[in-house]
């Protein structure tokens, strides 16, 4: 048989079953396969069509989304077919509306006892699946069981002729409650008493183990008389059989503005769905906008800004006229009840309820802000890989605020605390309730937006400062405020000057105030060297305090701090991955790996070989780190970080003199900055990395790989900015991308583009010749841009004699810094090339001589350095060539 | 979705025809767009909702363009064939270059019930090639259904074809789709995961409630 015969049987038969199948579909369900028997067609067609029949249940599980029919022909508007109709005991009058599952009818009552409407709602056509069909009469048991007078009662039930079931609701004739609010211009005094009888209702429905979860404006009817009754418990479900007080549902027929994160990310829901989704609506009656901003978002999108964006504090989100009233309680109050975790939340709805009517009353709420240690710890996981963590220590800083605040009222709220202890919280209190109030209302929005915001860091600095000299002198023998005091200097001196991020570089004071941090920290681990906590915060303290050396270069400074730090860590290496901070011990060990021998372009000891080990520790930490976390299954970001080792991996070859070899590791390190979350961190890193991927082809020479990053790169510098970080970064981004240019045939734009790089970052140095972070990148561009054999004789040899200049700068104060002095070899190892070339042989050799001892002089510190060997056998092999 | 979509229609001025030849790179671009970042962001777990895709893709357009009502089926129509078209290539270029493991999965439902289970897009892009050989119309109308949500109607007026004939087509293949889905001979499947994506078995955990 042919094929071409084959298929055109297949399609013959495969019209006659389904002829039979389609007819059979048309009956009940009882009904199909006695009718398929009947018809008299060839048995297989018929077993065929019998077989394709079972598939029903299957079929509408696959494709529940897209086989539903929700107008099935003929009946298009089930309105007008319903229109006079009696069901039960009432007569439909009109539609009233369709919901997700179902059509609302008007009705009234028609055994002419008396006059009643009611609103009837029966599952819609269409949606005949059994599933929909159970969870529609759960809906009917549910509510059945209540009888609270703000929510619409159940008046009957039952199966219609055709099998749909109906519900016969108390018709509540109202507006919805946002219209009502408005339409009566009700004061926020007014709409917290609606809501709270609102909130009443809710309350009542929890406690017969029923959730709303669709709660929204148009879900609650305000009667003429001013009551608001709650509709529509249609996606409601019993809360559990089993007293769990967990239910899974997961639904996209709830209404996605109002919903929950839970529900948005479709995880178990409890009470405290509805907790916030009544926070979400009284937010929107108090604003009169939603707590993030979903106008314009789609349905995908809404459900990730309510997972993710934390709620702006209703006094910003209201209109000026009315944020005087919302500042304080009602802030606290509704951001306690939005917050992301259910059960960070209130517990219940009463004890929502119970703060909104304390509120009313001016009485102390029982809610409290964020606590600093939970916002920091979760913004450090978000952005582990970060750059701009000033923000980050303003955040931490601002919010360790409000935890004392906290404390203190505890402190005032125990009378017969001891005399001297109340005294000292009362003043902490003093002096840090400007500093959480800034936090929490005035400063959380700005350190939304990463970019360079001088003025705010200024200003929190001030705060800042007056609040830990008014904690110093309390110190002696309070550990906790010790503990606050140590840290707030540490955060201070970020704020100050951290290596690589946006802030004030002010380095003299940051590390005169890190010090005093690390003092106070140490004296608590050696009063009580099992707190694992002070530990690990000494650790941090010290590991940014070495950063600060490290930027200015003093590489064997920070490299020894490093390493008294690692001997710190061994109680927390000890205990393992379950420390909380465990993770932090990969990022020490590669710290360390850096100041031995890190990328090129930071000073480093030129150490390659004894960094290895270091890169090695920090990996196999970063595993056990991961290890134990995918058993806690929190969501760890598995592959942050992961574009470092990568990179180190790369950057070691390149240290050793092959860095041919090298390429998988960049590319892979920028490859892997495209995945995972993009924010702030994520984009800065891939900007870093691409940069360096075209060095590093540039190195290689393959320019042409580079140029194809160039429009990337050139795009990437459009946002520098007023900041030295971000002008460096584009002066940077000109030299190579001017580099690539020069190497592919754009001689004259590319020259022009590398000098102006080289200027700006001239520049930049000139303001602070000290900045070891650009002194040595600027010396390792010079070297590089030497070599482009499109600059005339001239000028290389002039670059190359400004790079040796930059680093002997540097190295006379700080000699053990080999990276410089491998440079000066390296750049008079050129020079002498180029005197040769030049026909200078005399002047050639003594150069030579001279990189000699320049990699003697490494090679006497670090015996073992592959490149440094290679390079002083060039230079001996050169100077005989005279 | 439905509900959604009417509401936004409702929200809008006076309706402008809108020039289906001058949006579709857009639509294209957009799903194009949205396809890859799920796959990103999914990474471990690909499971695509196509109509969920498509739907937002629609809206975008709608918000940016005003479209007139009449246009919505043709234009959900032609969505849902690129929709398919950037699955498969998207699939293609997986076999390719030999990355391993994550097959692209699909949830065709949006219901919350845990017996809804996502299934291999190659799965149903073989499938879906096999019930067009044995009759085209339908197998197009399938298409439009699966990866695009088009309901009975707009499958009518997308093919021109009466609803009465639309709604028989999907009625029929929709069974013929489950049984030959579920029959499927694991050896057909390529590579990797025939285990965790058989139709036939439990769903995965990560999917145990629902396809999201």
């Amino acid at each position: 048989m042919s094929t071409q015969q084959g298929v055109t049987e297949e399609r013959d038969r495969w019209q006659k079953v389904r002829r039979l199948v389609e007819a059979a579909m048309e009956l009940p369900d009882a009904e199909r396969l006695s009718f398929v028997r009947g018809q008299s067609e060839d048995t297989s067609i018929l077993s065929d069509a019998e077989q394709l029949l079972q598939y029903d249940d299957d079929a509408s599980a696959m494709f529940a989304a897209v086989g539903t029919t929700r107008f099935p022909p003929g009946e298009m508007d089930s309105g007008k077919k319903l229109s006079g109709v009696h069901i039960g005991a009432y007569r439909v009058l009109n539609e009233l509306g369709r919901g997700g599952m179902g059509v609302v009818y008007l009705a009234e009552r028609a055994d002419g006892a008396y006059t009643q409407l009611v609103a009837v709602k029966v599952l819609q056509e269409g949606f005949d699946t059994a599933a929909l069909a159970a969870r529609f009469l759960q809906e009917r048991q549910i509510l059945a069981g209540l009888t609270h007078p703000g929510i619409a009662r159940l008046l009957d039930g039952g199966v219609l002729d055709d099998g749909r079931p109906y519900l016969v609701l108390e018709y509540v004739d109202g507006i919805p409650l946002d219209t009502y609010c408005h339409d009566h211009a009700l004061n926020i005094r007014e709409r917290l008493n609606l809501v709270l009888r609102v909130a009443d209702a809710v309350q009542s429905a929890h406690q017969n183990l029923v959730l709303h979860l669709d709660l929204k404006p148009a879900n609650i009817l305000v009667t003429q008389a001013g009551e608001p009754r709650l509709l529509d418990f249609g996606i409601a479900r019993l809360l559990s059989e089993n007293g769990s007080g967990k239910v899974e549902v997961t639904t996209r027929l709830l209404t996605p503005r109002y919903a929950s994160p839970e529900q948005a990310a479709g995880t178990p829901l409890g009470v405290a769905s509805d907790v916030f989704s009544l926070a979400t609506l009284l937010y929107r009656l108090l604003t009169g906008v939603l707590p993030y901003p979903l106008e314009d978002a789609s349905p995908l999108e809404t459900a990730r800004i309510i997972r993710e964006r934390p709620p702006k504090p209703p006094s910003q989100a209201a209109p000026p006229e009315l944020r005087e009233q919302l500042r304080g309680d009602l802030d606290v109050i509704l951001l306690q009840a939005l917050r992301k975790e259910p059960e960070r939340r209130y517990a219940t709805v009463a004890d929502l309820a119970a703060d909104l009517q304390r509120h009313l009353e001016s009485k102390p709420v029982h809610a409290h802000a964020d606590s600093f240690r939970y916002r920091a710890e979760k913004f450090i996981r978000r952005n582990r890989t970060s750059v701009a963590a000033a923000s980050l220590a303003i955040l931490v800083l601002l919010g360790s605020g409000v935890a004392v605040v906290r404390s203190a009222v505890i402190a005032r709220q125990q009378r017969a605390a001891a005399e001297r202890e109340r005294a000292t919280a009362e003043r902490r209190l003093k002096g840090m309730r400007a500093l959480a109030h800034s936090y929490v209302f005035d400063l959380d929005p700005k350190l939304e937006v990463i970019a360079g915001t001088v003025d705010v860091r200024h200003f929190v600095l001030q705060n800042a400062q007056k609040y830990l000299e008014a904690m110093s002198s309390e110190v002696s023998g309070d550990d906790d405020l010790t503990r606050e005091t140590a840290e707030g200097y540490s955060r201070v001196g970020q704020v100050l000057d951290t290596p690589d991020m946006v802030t004030l570089h002010d380095p003299a004071r940051a590390a005169a105030s890190m010090q005093k941090g690390i003092e106070l920290q140490k004296a608590l681990v050696a009063k009580h060297p099992d707190n694992l906590k002070d530990v690990s915060e000494l650790i941090r303290q010290m590991r940014h305090y070495s950063w600060l050396g490290q930027e200015y270069g003093d590489v064997e400074g920070s490299y020894r701090l490093s390493l008294e730090d690692w001997d710190i860590a061994q109680p927390i290496l000890k205990a393992g991955p379950s420390q909380p901070r465990f993770e932090d011990l990969s990022s020490l060990a590669r710290d360390i790996a850096s100041d031995l021998q890190g990328e090129g372009d930071r000073w480093n000891l030129a150490d390659p070989m004894a960094a290895l080990p270091w890169l090695k520790r920090s990996e196999r930490i970063r595993e056990q780190a991961r290890q134990a976390n995918l058993a806690h299954a929190e969501s760890f970001p598995m592959l942050e970080g992961y574009e470092h080792i990568q990179f180190d991996r790369g950057n070691f070859l390149i240290e050793t003199g092959e860095p041919e070899k090298a390429r998988p590791y960049f590319e892979e390190a920028y490859r892997l900055t495209s995945t995972g979350e993009k924010n702030a961190f994520q984009d800065y890193d891939r900007k870093a990395y691409r940069m360096l991927l075209a060095e590093y082809l540039l190195l290689i020479h393959d320019p042409q790989a580079a140029a194809k990053l160039e429009p990337e790169l050139l795009a990437a510098f459009d946002d520098a900015g007023k900041d030295k970080l971000l002008n460096s970064d584009a002066a940077e981004t000109l030299i190579i991308v001017g580099r690539i240019e020069m190497e592919t045939g754009k001689v004259t734009v590319g020259k022009a583009r590398v000098e102006r790089g080289l200027e700006e970052l001239e520049a930049i140095l000139k303001k602070n010749p000290s900045d070891a972070s650009v002194s040595a990148p600027l010396a390792w561009h010079y070297f590089r841009c030497a070599h482009e054999p499109a600059f005339d004789l001239a000028t290389r040899t002039r670059m190359y004699r400004r790079s040796i200049e930059i680093a002997d700068a540097y190295r006379v104060r700080y000699p053990m810094g080999l990276s410089a002095t491998m440079l000066v070899g390296r750049c008079e190892l050129e020079l002498a090339k180029l005197a040769r070339q030049g026909g200078k042989q005399q002047e050639a050799r003594s150069i030579d001589e001279s990189a000699q001892k320049e990699f003697a002089k490494v090679l006497a510190a670090h015996p073992v350095q592959p490149l440094a060997t290679k390079l002083l056998a060039e230079a001996i092999a050169d100077a005989a060539k005279t | 979705m439905q509900n959604i979509l009417d509401d936004i229609f409702q929200g809008h001025g006076p309706a402008k025809k809108l020039n289906l030849d001058a949006v579709l790179p857009q639509v294209y671009d957009e799903l194009h767009r949205l396809a890859v970042s799920y796959m990103r962001r999914e990474r471990s777990n690909h499971t695509l909702q196509p109509t969920a895709l498509v739907s937002e893709t629609y809206l975008r357009l709608v918000r940016q363009h005003n479209v007139d009502f009449n246009n919505r089926a043709h234009l959900l129509g032609v969505a849902a064939q690129m929709m398919r078209r950037i699955l498969r290539t998207y699939e293609e270029q997986r076999v390719a270059e030999k990355r391993g493991g994550d097959q692209t999965t699909l949830c065709l439902s949006d219901l919350p019930e845990p017996s809804t289970k996502p299934v291999l897009f190659s799965d149903v892009d073989e499938t879906l090639d096999r019930l067009l050989q044995l009759d085209d119309r339908q197998g197009r109308i399938a298409e439009l259904r699966i990866f695009g949500g088009l309901t009975t109607e707009e499958t009518a007026e997308f093919m021109d074809v009466s609803v009465a004939t639309a709604h028989r087509d999907w009625v029929s293949a929709r069974l013929w789709l489950a049984r030959e889905m579920r029959l499927k001979p694991a050896g057909r499947r390529t590579k990797a995961s025939a285990t965790t994506t058989d139709i036939s078995t439990e769903p995965r955990d990560e999917h145990a409630a629902g396809c999201d």
